[in-house]
């Protein structure tokens, strides 16, 4: 079962001739975890946006989710499959405790009280926030509202998580709290699929699929090995390589030929001491 | 004339049940044209520090000069034109493009200049010089800021302090946000603007831009100074204390080590001087 399929997807935004995404083709596989790279202002957040359902329905091309071709008629149910986390952890912090918070979509969708708190307990459990339930979001760091976000967002039991740059504005303590979290949440339930659009390449490195996108089109696609070897052309649309692969390409050009597939930082430490 | 801090504290809602100490005691001189990186929790007093700076906060004892503003907790020191402070200091404060408010880039960038008394033409003059120094080209000028990338924005918010020609640039996390490239291009515009005598405060959780670009770093917990030296020292310092992160190089270097290798981090600053510290041990 694919979780999402992009078929030949183009889009501009209204009054713009100039397409956001060209031609574009990919999909995710039901518990795969799918990282899409680019840089700044490549197309990547409307694509999130798109398949979401979030810009209506006037490209061309075909998206679906779960096998449901999206428009206007099915987006309602194939939205209840999907869970979006935004960047900006201030700008989708909905409530005035972190309960409400995370309570909000379970009120959207009528859950009886008795079953909600239930809910809560166990989602704020999962992201390490329910002993901050009757907290403001003013008192919490940027990764403790991200966590608050992700929490709300997994109480809707989503099959696929869409993480639009979910990282990019906290620290590096934030950030590495949402990517553990990621982790321990692909670890635990095998089948939930994830789309995370980054560029951070490091975090990138360490899903199962990278896709890069430029200008709108797809460029590269494969393992995270297969991807970050060519780094010369991920550098050619403002890309960085992950530190191991860097440091192994700034090696060659002393002189040192460091084996190809010698792609982590343990490995390329142990063969330079060999 | 240098920057000096001496026994600053500072207590936010002093007398309040709120109140709470940020910092307690910071006596540090800054000299002018370095390069100064100011790192720690957060909550560690870093931005307060900044703040002060300018004199957008005022100390709670202690004071701070700058040139011939004294920003002082003694009302019979404290200089009484402190506004003059803030067109010596710049302080880019976090994410500044969501401070962009203007229709065109030109306009938003003159603000500040005209502002501090500088005529429409010579703002506009001083806002088109600023605008390309920061790397954006002419067709920028008369563009709506809310056109423009994440990349170009942050430009443009920088343009803007630039434009008031800061002795002293303050910088709060420049780089959060932007992709590799664009980090890139920040820290060379920075260097640049260092390199023709512009003192910079780097405020940031980024150690790897740190270590890369600093010449000086000071380490802050509980608001005192726990560490001031060459960023190179930060070997020797375990920054997992202080909840920071290792800078990526100096992680490799400490695995090289456990893998038998030892290299001398001094020159280390970016893989580039890793790749040549490893050729040299090698050979």
């Amino acid at each position: 079962m694919k979780a999402l399929e992009v078929k030949g997807l183009s889009f501009s935004y209204s009054g713009d001739d100039s397409e956001v995404v060209h031609d574009l083709s990919f999909s995710i596989e039901e518990g795969e975890y799918v990282s899409l790279i680019g840089h700044n202002g490549s197309g990547k957040s409307t694509l999130a946006k798109l398949v979401s359902g979030l810009l209506g329905f006037s490209y061309r091309g075909e998206i679906s989710v779960f096998g449901t071709v999206l428009d206007k008629k099915s987006v309602r149910a194939a939205r209840r499959d999907i869970g979006l986390v935004f960047q900006n952890p201030d700008n989708q912090f909905v409530g005035s405790t972190v309960e409400e918070d995370i309570a909000f979509g379970l009120e959207n969708r009528e859950v009886p009280r008795e079953k909600m708190q239930a809910i809560i307990d166990e989602y704020s459990e999962e992201v390490g926030m329910r002993d901050f339930l009757k907290k403001s979001p003013e008192g919490l760091s940027g990764g403790q509202k991200q966590r608050v976000a992700i929490a709300g967002v997994l109480a809707m039991e989503p099959r696929l998580l869409i993480l639009d740059e979910a990282t990019s504005m906290l620290d590096p303590s934030g950030k590495s709290e949402i990517l553990s979290l990621i982790h321990r949440l692909k670890d635990k339930n095998a089948s939930l699929s994830i789309l995370s659009i980054t560029h951070d390449v490091e975090e990138a490195a360490k899903s199962d699929r990278v896709i890069v996108l430029n200008a709108g089109r797809k460029m590269m696609e494969g393992t995270p090995k297969e991807v970050f070897a060519r780094s010369e052309e991920l550098a050619s649309i403002h890309l960085d390589a992950p530190f191991a692969y860097r440091l192994a390409s700034a090696l060659r050009a002393e002189g040192i030929e460091v084996p190809s597939d010698i792609v982590d930082e343990e490995s390329l430490a142990r063969w330079i001491c060999r | 004339m240098p920057i000096t801090y001496d026994s600053v504290h500072f207590v936010y809602a002093a007398g309040s049940p709120f109140e709470s100490a940020a910092l307690n005691g910071i006596s540090l001189v800054i000299e002018p044209g370095s390069f100064v990186a100011l790192v720690g929790r957060t909550g560690s007093g870093k931005s307060t520090m900044a703040q002060l700076l300018n004199a957008l906060l005022v100390p709670t004892s202690g004071e701070v000069v700058v040139d011939e503003f004294v920003n002082s907790a003694d009302k019979k020191k404290r200089s009484r034109k402190l506004k003059g402070l803030r067109k010596k200091v710049g302080l880019v404060f976090q994410f500044p493009e969501y401070q962009l408010f203007l229709d065109t880039v030109e306009k938003d960038v003159a603000y500040g200049p005209k502002n501090f008394g500088a005529s429409r033409e010579e703002a506009l003059e001083k806002a088109h010089q600023a605008i390309l120094e920061v790397g954006l080209d002419a067709s920028f000028f008369e563009r709506s800021p809310f056109a423009l990338s994440g990349g170009e924005k942050r430009k443009v918010a920088i343009a803007g302090i630039l434009a008031m020609e800061p002795d002293v640039l303050v910088l709060d996390e420049p780089t959060a946000g932007l992709d590799p490239e664009a980090s890139r291009e920040a820290l060379a515009l920075f260097r640049k603007i260092n390199a023709k005598g512009t003192t910079i405060i780097l405020v940031s959780h980024d150690m790897d831009l740190v270590l890369e670009a600093a010449t000086r770093l000071i380490v802050l917990e509980n608001g005192k100074v726990v560490k001031d030296g060459d960023p190179s020292s930060l070997f020797e310092v375990d920054l997992t204390s202080y909840a920071l992160e290792e800078p990526k190089v100096f992680r490799f270097v400490d695995l090289l080590k456990k893998n038998g290798l030892e290299l001398s981090p001094s020159n280390i600053r970016d893989v580039e001087s890793l790749a040549k510290a490893i050729k040299e041990a090698k050979q």
